[in-house]
């Protein structure tokens, strides 16, 4: 690993190329890469759960790694050790009785039950209490204990809707940011998704989860961050979303509590002025209320379908 | 069957062009694999080349087809890039090369029959998958381009409605005549193998490269439909307006989007397997031809090929997870796929046990054979992550996805394409490849090859999602530059590699010395015959006495094998039928 700190020098990624027959000495250099210190694991985890998958995979690696160890060793040992000898003869060995069958197998179920065993344990564990243990939707009528927010993701940017003052979605002072995604620190944040265009996948590597948004349909992801994860972090879209997908990135800042106050409070003051204002107008102008388009949120789904 | 030897074809069309000889066939299936494999790599290279040096054209080639572009492959060609390279190689290289090319050539010659059991079928099989060809090629010079949604190609981004044009639609009828063309193939394959092994060759007495084609076979015969079924619906999405994969929030008639993702992974996950399960076949004779000793478990291993066939139309669904399928589904497929662990770990203990005390000749197919069992240990193990929904959850659609799928179905399945091109070669051209420049060619493969996967299996442990031409819009993927460098410098060694492999195929072909009709010293049936066999294969139909993997039986005495047509009154001396 520690070879692998330093970019590759110029003369070798040229050697490199020139190697492949098509670099002909142009003349022109290849840009090294931006001397940013190089991470081979995961970002910061943030998330109360995220720990979880660093663990698992740790584990699963360490696991793998002695049965890889001793695959290369046997193929290399055999490789010189049995190489053929001048009018030396191969043991005859076919290992067709049922002794070498039931061997065989009852190895193979050693190593599920060694290897995969502890895996589907954990991740079944994980999955069940963490992961996809989402907060009770239907006790969920303030932002309290569980913020909720709604993700519309479309080509290529992330919508994002606060319930504003009066805790209902899809109403006049609901707050809605672009790219802007924040959360008050410590608190539990209850996600539903859709897409507006085609599918896009909401993905937060600092909380290790991601989740489909699917157009036509509600998912939902849930994360909880650490008292200590205030700072800005980015959301990635991880699913094929068109030729402009590797720039659909937003930002996604956790806010102390005084912060969060702060924000949030100063938006739903806003929010709640244009309210008011919209509702002055609607009651003068009765003939235009049904063209708002202030309505691409939905009520929150109190059973969603999973 | 034996009164059927039809006169040998004359003129040149039907011997060459609309051949009925499953070896000529064959070998049309094998070019073809052979350009798309060049060019699908071609396009590898310049996807690597664009991540690693943004702003720089790729040399020469850059300069020559986008010349509109500065040089620059533009994010949407690069989106066309990476779909295409992936169909390319997949339907395009690794599938006629092992399943259309050797498929062909072994099992008539393997199972000792004169041709397959429907030439004319055979043939046709061939010239739908030519019609496939011309579909995809042409869905480059159409308007707007070639399809460039992924070769997964999730609506509604397949939909016209963000990919307008034909070229989306192109690759849908090519995909269509790739499905029918397999399905006929699959047909014939299934057939012949029931009805045509010569008389004495039971189902385990077959060499397992037959196993593994067979159970392919099968895998296609029940699959491939089903993604030429839900490429119809896509085309009549596009052309007619139907709504089957339109979702009702489009303000329009709903289907669902997601029946495509199921559809398509139903598929999906079995294709891996009729990818892998020729390459493991070969493999797994190959390392007993080389190893010099019978094939450890040959049984055992042939029921673990079939008990992964079965498996593998079962966990479609990990592919899956994040899209919100239902917990307890996404468990179920959790399970059965971490139970492919337990015929997998069978694969890799018998062929381990095959070499172990053997007597290696480590000449190229055997190595090639070594490095599939090095390189598909990797990319099994690291499927293991994947499986499992607490580590796919942020694993999914990152590159550690794109390099565990590499390790199988590239890394692993390509060599156990070499292996097959050096070992049956000679069979085929009734010339020798050069042994020394093939075992350049594996050992400057083998070593960049790994490290471009694995190099893509810890970008994508630290966060590196899929299908980005740049990394520079994320500030927490800009610490992986360097590391994708470093990938693209071994990616273009891997490449320049493969020239070594061009020039010995063409070196060969034209000036390598004259084969003898058994180089190896292999007891299956191909190698009783002349090299390259003549029309119709067998003159006389062999009994079978003896199964595939006799080597180092000491019953014999002056060698250390024994053909499975030999009389087991006079075994060694080459029997009633040798040449
Ligand atoms: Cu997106
Ligand atoms: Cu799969």
């Amino acid at each position: 690993m520690r070879l692998l700190k330093f970019a590759p020098p110029a003369y070798l990624t040229k050697y490199a190329a020139w190697l492949t027959g098509i670099y002909l000495a142009f003349g022109h250099g290849i840009v090294s890469a931006e001397q940013v210190p190089a991470r081979y694991t995961p970002p910061t985890d943030i998330s109360v759960d995220g720990h979880l998958f660093d663990s698992l995979f740790i584990l699963v690696t360490w696991m793998i790694l002695g049965l890889f160890v001793a695959m290369t060793a046997i193929l290399i040992y055999s490789m010189i050790a049995f190489r053929q000898k001048p009018g030396k003869r191969a043991v005859y060995e076919k290992g067709d009785s049922k002794k070498d069958a039931v061997k065989s197998v009852a190895f193979a179920i050693a190593i599920f039950l060694g290897v995969d065993g502890p895996l589907l344990g954990f991740s079944h564990r994980d999955v069940i209490d963490n992961f996809w243990n989402f907060p009770n939707t239907k006790e969920i009528d303030n932002d309290k204990d569980v913020l909720r927010v709604e993700v519309l993701a479309q080509q290529w940017a992330w919508n994002f809707r606060y319930a504003g003052k009066d805790g209902k979605f899809n109403t006049a002072d609901d707050i809605v940011t672009l790219n802007d995604f924040r959360v008050p620190v410590g608190r539990k944040v209850l996600l539903q998704l859709t897409s507006k265009d085609v599918i896009h996948s909401m993905f937060l590597p600092n909380c290790r989860i991601k989740r489909d948004a699917n157009p036509g349909e509600i998912t939902r992801m849930w994360f909880q961050t650490k008292n200590d994860a205030v700072g800005d972090y980015q959301i990635a879209c991880a699913q094929m979303c068109g030729y402009a997908h590797y720039l659909m990135q937003g930002s996604f800042k956790v806010l102390s509590e005084q912060q969060w106050t702060d924000w949030y409070g100063e938006s739903a003051r806003i929010s709640e002025n244009w309210a008011t204002a919209q509702n002055e107008f609607e009651g003068k102008h009765a003939e235009l209320k049904a063209r708002n388009n202030y309505s691409w949120g939905w009520e929150w789904k109190s059973q969603p379908p999973q | 069957m034996d009164d059927h030897i039809h006169p040998e074809p004359t003129s040149f069309i039907s011997k060459y062009i609309f051949s009925h000889d499953h070896k000529v066939i064959a070998k049309q299936f094998i070019f073809l694999g052979l350009f798309g494999l060049l060019f699908g790599g071609v396009m590898a290279m310049i996807i690597r080349w664009t991540i690693a040096y943004p702003g720089e054209p790729f040399p020469v080639l850059g300069k020559l087809l986008f010349s509109d572009t500065n040089g620059l492959l533009s994010n949407d060609r690069y989106a066309m890039f990476f779909t295409m390279h992936g169909t390319i190689m997949i339907f395009f290289a690794i599938t006629p090369i092992l399943i259309g090319g050797f498929g062909n050539f072994t099992i008539p010659l393997m199972i000792g029959a004169r041709d397959m059991a429907f030439p004319t079928l055979n043939m046709l099989s061939f010239w739908a998958y030519f019609v496939s060809v011309l579909f995809l090629a042409g869905s480059f010079f159409v308007p707007g381009g070639a399809s460039a949604g992924g070769w997964v190609a999730y609506p509604p981004l397949a939909s016209t409605q963000f990919q307008a044009g034909w070229g989306h639609t192109f690759w849908l009828f090519a995909i269509y005549f790739v499905g029918a063309s397999s399905t006929m193939g699959a047909i014939n394959y299934i057939t012949t193998v029931i009805r045509l092994r010569a008389p004495g060759m039971g189902w385990f007495d077959m060499p397992l490269t037959i196993w593994g084609l067979w159970l392919t076979a099968v895998l296609n015969a029940l699959f491939l439909p089903v993604l030429t079924g839900g490429a119809i619906l896509m085309i009549l999405d596009r052309v007619a307006g139907t709504h089957f994969y339109t979702a009702a929030s489009l303000g329009q008639k709903g289907g669902d989007p997601i029946l495509w993702q199921h559809l398509f992974w139903i598929f999906g996950h079995p294709e891996v397997y009729i990818l892998i399960l020729p390459a493991w076949g070969i493999v797994s004779d190959l390392l007993s031809f080389f190893s010099r000793k019978p094939a450890f478990g040959y049984r055992v291993t042939a029921c673990a090929m079939i008990a992964i066939t079965i498996l593998s139309a079962l966990v479609y669904g990990h592919h899956m997870f994040t899209t919100g399928m239902s917990p307890m589904l996404s468990e179920s497929f959790q399970i059965l796929t971490m139970i492919i662990s337990i015929p997998a770990a069978i694969f890799f203990e018998n062929w381990l046990h095959t070499i172990w005390h053997g007597q290696i000749r480590l000449a190229t197919p055997m190595l090639f054979s070594l490095g599939l069992v090095f390189v598909f240990g990797l990319g099994g193990l690291s499927g293991l992550y994947l499986g499992s929904i607490a580590t796919d959850l942020y694993l999914h659609d990152t590159y550690f996805v794109v390099g565990h799928f590499h390790l199988t179905m590239a890394a692993a399945v390509l060599f156990g394409s070499f292996a097959a091109i050096y070992f049956w070669f000679p069979k085929m051209f009734g010339r020798m490849m050069n042994d020394t420049l093939g075992k350049i060619h594996f050992w400057l493969s083998v070593v960049p090859l790994t490290a471009v996967f694995v190099g893509m299996l810890i970008v994508g442990y630290a966060g590196h999602h899929r299908r980005t031409p740049s990394l520079q819009a994320y500030e927490y993927l800009k610490p992986l530059q360097q590391m994708n460098v470093w990938i693209t410098v071994a990616a273009l060694s891997l490449g320049a590699a493969q020239v070594l492999f061009i020039i010995n195929f063409f070196m060969s072909l034209f000036a390598g010395p004259k084969a003898p009709n058994n180089p190896w010293g292999v007891g299956t049936l191909e190698w009783m015959l002349p090299s390259p066999p003549k029309y119709y294969n067998f003159e006389k139909i062999p009994n079978i006495y003896y199964g595939p993997h006799e080597y180092g039986n000491p019953s014999v005495k002056d060698r250390d094998w024994v053909g499975q047509w030999e009389d087991p009154k006079n075994p060694g001396s080459g029997g009633p039928n040798a040449h």
